[in-house]
Parts: structure tokens; sequence; C-alpha cells
């Protein structure tokens, strides 16, 4: 039941500042950049232990990548038109040949031109989207973690953290 | 700072490790799924898979009672397999590639009988194995069906007796009752001619007695007489006529006789029987079968294996991968080795098979090798198969060969009992099959070469006359081999059989001039009736008028005489003076 729960806790708690605002950012990119991104290839594997295995606030980067899956799917065109004129530049054919003649290599997915094209796109926005997070957060949390304690379904969340803390102490 | 948190890293590796685990039964029941689902899709039937095994980390893939199920049988399966063994090359699965460099399959065999229904749900259902082909409404089948025409017209000519029908026998008939009425008629007139003389001859002598009493009698005597005479020389003149009429008769009956003789001509002419012919008519039914079985399983072969641009493809549904320049790319799927082993029936025994099928690729175009099939029996029939599925062109080809000496056949009829046919005992056969579909185009030759073979010959009733029975055993009897050929032209679609075979030309040389002089004397015989016939009606018709003009002629020239008599002096003075009492002159007394 608390493995189940543990996501919505660890939101609960990041906006409650339990976490800091930049591993809050760090996650909410990581996020953005997994839902940009097509899955089925190693990239979007990359990006998922990257979310789990840093330590950044994965629930955070969890709905992140939520929400940036269905912002993702409308920007397809875009992304495939960027990643059509990188994948075919003349000068990178060398390099892409030898990463996709590499092991593996077909698998990570970097010729397809919609996840080459987000990827770069995700790239592109991390430094933006950690640093407005970061503001935001920053700015946010106070106010939001005073307005969330109010309500009954953080408190027992929280005791929830408290439960799980306690039985792993 | 820490930049991982092992506590929280280690036990998600150990759940990685756990779904690792599980990954080697998944991909197994996904490799089943696969199996299970695609498989219809191909095959037009059923696929069963009982178990399969999959390990990712060994690049190992066991497939175990697989069952293909036949489209056209429910109950039966087209192939079936024990063991399925496949070793994936590592290297190539990171590089999204199932490459097989060896596999070994077991336990393979065709036509076992399935406990559940192959059949598709309607809905699943998809074409048969190939459509059906009209091998048998070809030129071949016309051909047969023209030599069965050609048995039927000859049992009917045969039979036929047309002597009913023939115009002379009835006009012979006709004449020879009109011809005794005639002559009844013609006798009985004379009598009544002869009498009437008769009496008037009397009549004339008694009035001669007494010519006063008599006068007016005397006074028309001589009107009577002349008609009489008319009449005497009516029925002479008939008499004369009636030779002239019995020979007119006679030509009417020899004009109508000719005309009968054409008529029979024309009905009991045979028509040349082509050896071809025969052949088709004696062979068709029972090479239709195995032909078509033939172009059917190369059908199923172009269908499983299709040709560029139909193949399935699973495309990424987002983007477009690109090929990169300088990249050399091979066919996802690529089965370079399969060592076969199995068991089929070959003429109603079981033979173990043993062979090789190399080069299977879903990309025949990348891999730029054909798939080839080596297939060998081991044991006392020694059958060499090979097939060549090329789909490395932008035309696809298929080449089958197949080579078999020592081939038993069994007993068998060939053509049809109600007509004829031909009792061929069981016998040894080498048997030789080159089929190339090349695009659409079909061409192929099957040679079957029998040997040790006895012919019985078996005829319907009407058409097994002693010496067309004779003669076709004498001549089938002097057989031991049948050379038969078959040739394939046209399309996949439409199909286009020749049949050649050692047994028409034999069969048409014994039947065809025996029978056409059995009804050469068949002909004869019927004309000969005719004639008979005919003959006897106009010798009777000849007699009776000969025998009629014997017996009339005497009768009119009696009369004829006595109306001379009557005629005669007397008459030419009918009233002299003595007659009316006068004395004759110088006579004394009155």
């Amino acid at each position: 039941m608390s493995f189940l729960f543990t996501p919505l806790r660890q939101f609960a708690g990041a906006l409650l500042g339990n976490d800091s605002p930049r591993q809050l950012a760090a996650g909410v990119t990581l996020g953005m950049m997994l839902g940009l991104v097509p899955k089925g290839n190693l990239i979007a594997v990359a990006l998922g232990m990257l979310l789990f295995g840093l330590k950044v606030n994965r629930s955070a980067g969890m709905v992140a990548a939520v929400l940036f899956s269905a912002i993702g799917t409308f920007t397809d065109g875009f992304t495939h038109r960027i990643g059509k004129d990188v994948l075919e530049t003349a000068w990178l054919q060398g390099a892409f040949v030898a990463i996709y003649d590499m092991p593996l290599g077909p698998w990570i997915g970097f010729n397809n031109t919609v996840v080459m094209g987000s990827l770069l796109l995700a790239i592109y926005l991390s430094y933006p989207c950690y640093w407005f997070s970061a503001f935001s957060f920053e700015a946010l949390q106070p106010k939001v973690a005073a307005y969330l304690r109010r309500y009954r379904v953080t408190r027992v969340l929280l005791g929830l953290q408290l439960t799980t803390k306690w039985q792993e102490a | 700072m820490r930049i991982f948190r092992w506590g929280y890293l280690l036990p998600r590796l150990a759940i990685l490790c756990v779904l690792w685990a599980a990954s080697e039964h998944g991909t197994a029941w996904l490799l089943k799924w696969s199996i299970t689902s695609a498989g219809p899709a191909l095959t037009g039937a059923r696929v069963d898979v009982a178990e399969t095994r999959a390990s990712l980390l060994h690049t190992r893939v066991a497939i175990k009672g697989l069952e293909i199920a036949d489209p056209d049988q429910a109950m039966q399966n087209l192939a079936s397999v024990e063991l399925v063994e496949l070793n994936l090359d590592t290297a190539a699965l990171l590089r999204k590639q199932a490459v097989v460099n060896h596999g070994i399959i077991r336990g393979l065999r065709f036509g076992t009988a399935r406990e559940t229904s192959g059949e598709l749900p309607p809905t699943e259902a998809v074409a048969p194995r190939a459509t059906r082909s009209h091998v048998a409404r070809d030129a071949t089948a016309q051909a047969a069906a023209y030599a069965a025409n050609w048995l039927a017209d000859v049992e009917k000519k045969l039979s036929l007796d047309a002597r009913g029908q023939f115009e002379s026998v009835r006009l012979a008939e006709e004449l020879a009752a009109k011809w005794p009425a005639e002559c009844e008629s013609l006798s009985a007139a004379a009598k009544l001619l002869k009498s009437g003389v008769e009496q008037l001859t009397v009549e004339t002598k008694a009035a001669n007695q007494n010519p006063l009493r008599n006068a007016e009698f005397l006074r028309a005597l001589p009107g009577r007489v002349k008609s009489l005479q008319q009449q005497t020389q009516d029925l002479q003149a008939r008499l004369q006529e009636l030779p002239g009429l019995v020979e007119a008769d006679r030509q009417r009956v020899i004009a109508a006789r000719e005309r009968d003789e054409r008529f029979i001509r024309d009905q009991l002419s045979v028509e040349a029987l082509d050896a071809s012919d025969l052949t088709a008519y004696l062979l068709t039914e029972q090479l239709d079968g195995p032909v078509r079985e033939l172009v059917e399983w190369l059908g199923w072969a172009r269908k499983i294996i299709p040709s560029k641009g139909q193949a399935p493809k699973f495309e990424r549904s987002r983007g477009e991968n690109i090929l990169f320049a300088g990249v050399k790319r091979y066919p996802d799927v690529l089965v370079r080795t399969i060592d076969l082993h199995g068991v089929a029936q070959v003429g109603g025994r079981p033979l173990e098979i043993a062979g090789t099928l190399t080069d299977f690729t879903t990309e025949p175009q990348l891999h730029g090798q054909p798939l080839r099939l080596r297939l060998v029996t081991q044991g006392p029939l020694p059958i060499q198969v090979q097939a060549v599925i090329d789909r490395t062109r932008e035309t696809p080809r298929d080449e089958l060969l197949a080579v078999c000496n020592g081939l038993a056949i069994p007993g068998m009829s060939l053509g049809k009992p109600e007509h004829m046919s031909l009792a061929v005992s069981q016998s040894t056969a080498a048997l030789q099959i080159a089929l190339l579909l090349d695009d659409e185009k079909l061409t192929g030759n099957i040679e079957l070469v029998q040997k040790s073979v006895d012919i019985t010959p078996h005829l319907a009733q009407r058409l097994g006359t002693p010496e067309i029975q004779q003669a076709l055993t004498a001549s089938l009897g002097r057989v031991n081999e049948i050379s038969t050929q078959v040739v394939l032209t046209g399309t996949l679609a439409k199909p286009q059989v020749q049949i050649s075979s050692t047994l028409g030309p034999t069969m048409q040389n014994a039947l065809h001039s025996t029978v056409v002089a059995v009804i050469d004397r068949q002909r004869e015989r019927i004309l000969a009736s005719a004639r008979a016939q005919t003959e006897q009606h106009l010798t009777a018709m000849r007699s009776t008028v000969d025998s009629l003009t014997a017996e009339v002629a005497p009768l009119l020239a009696q009369p004829e005489q006595m109306l001379a008599k009557l005629l005669g002096p007397d008459l030419a003075q009918p009233f002299s003076a003595e007659q009316f009492g006068r004395l004759p002159a110088g006579s004394l007394f009155k």
C-alpha cells in the first residue's frame, strides 16, 4: 500500500520542502526530456535510468514526463524536421555510421528523426526548464507548503512517510 | 556529496534481475504468441505451438510441438514439427537483427491428423492455400472429352440399325404391295372383257337365227363390238405399258437405294482419333490431382514468401528511420542453415527425410541469396528434392526439382468404365519433376516412366466386340513400359497442361484401325441387308407382272379374234334382201 502511494507522498514531500528546489528542478528537467523523447529505444531507457538513478525528485520528474509525453505528440512534425536536418548533415554521417555500427547501435534509436529531433529539443530546453523550475520552486515552495498543510490528505501522506521512515529505522 | 543513492539503486537492481529472469519466460511467451497470431495470416489456417523456450542470455530459441493446420482439411496438419532449435547470433541481436547461424528441425511430418480443428474463425479466415487451378478445364480436358465422345459415337454406330430408316426398303415394300393389286385389277378387267365378248358372241349367234326379230340388236352390234374392241385395245395397251412402269419403279428404288447408301456411309463414318486425345482421355483424371497439387504448392510458397514490397513491415509510427550512407544493411531476420529431419509419406509408405534449408530471410534483396531447400529420403526409395525460392530480384522466381527412382505406383484404372478403361497393374516408376515459376509465368516438365506394367483393357458392352477387345488386348499385351510426360505452361492462376504418353499412340493404333474395320463391316452388312430386301421386293414385283402378262395376254387375244369374227362379212351387210324375205336373184322359190 505504501509502495503505491510513494510517488504522491514524495511529490507532496517535495512541495513541502523535503527536497531542495534544485532537486525538484532537475527532476522536472529529466522528466521533461523523458516525456518529449519517444519510448522504445535506449535513449528513453537511459533517460529513465537517470531519472530513477540520480538524486533528483523522481515524482516531479514523472509528473513532468507524463505532461511532456502529451505535449510531445503535438511536436512530432517540428521535431521530425529538426531530426531529419541533423541526421542528414553530411559532416556528421561518419559519426552516425560509427555509432550505428556499434553493438546496440540500432537499439539506440537515434536514427529516427523524431527521436533525434525531440532529444535535441529536450536538450535545448533543459537549461531554461531547469532554471525556470528552480526559480519557481524557490518562490512557490513555502506558499504551497503552507497551503497544503491545511489539508488532511497531505497530513495523511506525510504520516505515511513518517511511518515508512519509522519502519526503515 | 554522494551522487548515487545506493540504498535506492540496489533494490532496483534486484528488481531488474527479477525482470531479467522474467524476460526469459516473457520472451518465450512473446515468441509463442507471435507464431500463433502471425502464422494464420500466412498459412490460412491455425498454427499451434505446444511449448516455447527462449533465452536472451544464451540467445537460443526452442519451439516444441509446432503444428501448421491444412487450410483445405481442418482435421489435418499441413506440416508438424516436434522440435525447432535455433541458435541466434548474439552480435546480430545487439544490432537488432535475428540471425540464426544454425538450427535444427526434428520430427518434421506432413499430413498428420489433428486433435482439434485447424479451421480459422470466419473473421480470421484467409484465402486457402491456392485458388483451385483450372487444370482440368483446358485443352487437355477438351481433348479427353473429345476422345470420350468419339468412343460413345463408336458405340452408337456399332449398335446402329438403320434399316428401318432406309427409303429404298420402304419404297420397295410399297411397290411390292401395289403391283399385285394392279395386276389383279388388270386380270379382272381382262376376264370381264372376255366374258363380255363371249356373251356377245352367243347373243349374236342367236340373233342371226332370226335377224328380223333381232334387227335392233344386230344394228347395235357393230357399235358394241367396236366398244369391246376398244376395251381390248386399252387393256392390251396397259399390258404393254407394264414393263415400262415396272422398270420406272425399279429405277426409283435404285435411286432411293443410292441415297440410302450415301446416308449410311455418312452415319457410319469414323472420324480420325488423335493419339493425344486418347492420352488425355486416359490420363487427365489421374494426373489432374497431383499436377494441381504441385501448382498449389507453388502458389502456397509464393504466398508464404511474397515478392518484393509485399513482405509485412512493422514500421515505427513516429518519424522516419534514416539509413546512413555507408551503413551496410542486413535483413532483420535471417536463417543461414537449418537441418531438417522428419518423415514423409511417399506412395503410401513412410520415408525418413533429411535435408537443409538455407538462407531464409524476410528481406532477401538485402541478403542477396535465394532460399534453398534440399531434401533427401533415406531408405529403399531414394528421392531428391531441391527447391529454390528466389526473391532477390525484381521478379520472384521459384524453382522445384525432384528426382525419384523406384517409386511404387499402385494399380489403377485409367479412362472411364462406361466407355473404355485400362486396368494398369502395380508398377515401379522413375519420376522427374522440374517446375519453374518466373514471376507469373509457369513452365514445367514432369516425366514418369512406369516399368513392368500389365495393362488389361475393359470395354463397354456395346463397344466390346470380340474383334476390338482382341485387337486391344494383343496390342497392349506387348506394352511393358509406359512413359508419360506432362508439360506445364501458362500462369499460376491459369496453368495449361499438355499430356503425352506412349499409351495414347499404342491405343490409337490398335483401336482406330480395328474400329474402322468393324464399322466398315457393319456398314456393308446393313447395306447388303437393305439391298437384299429391295431386290427381293423388286423380283417379286417383276414376277407378279410377268405372271400377269402371261395370264392376261391370252385372255385378251381370244376376245380379239372373237370380235374380229363378229365383225366379219355378216356385219358388213347386216340386213340383206334375203334376210328380209326376198328371194335371191335367180331363185325359183320364194
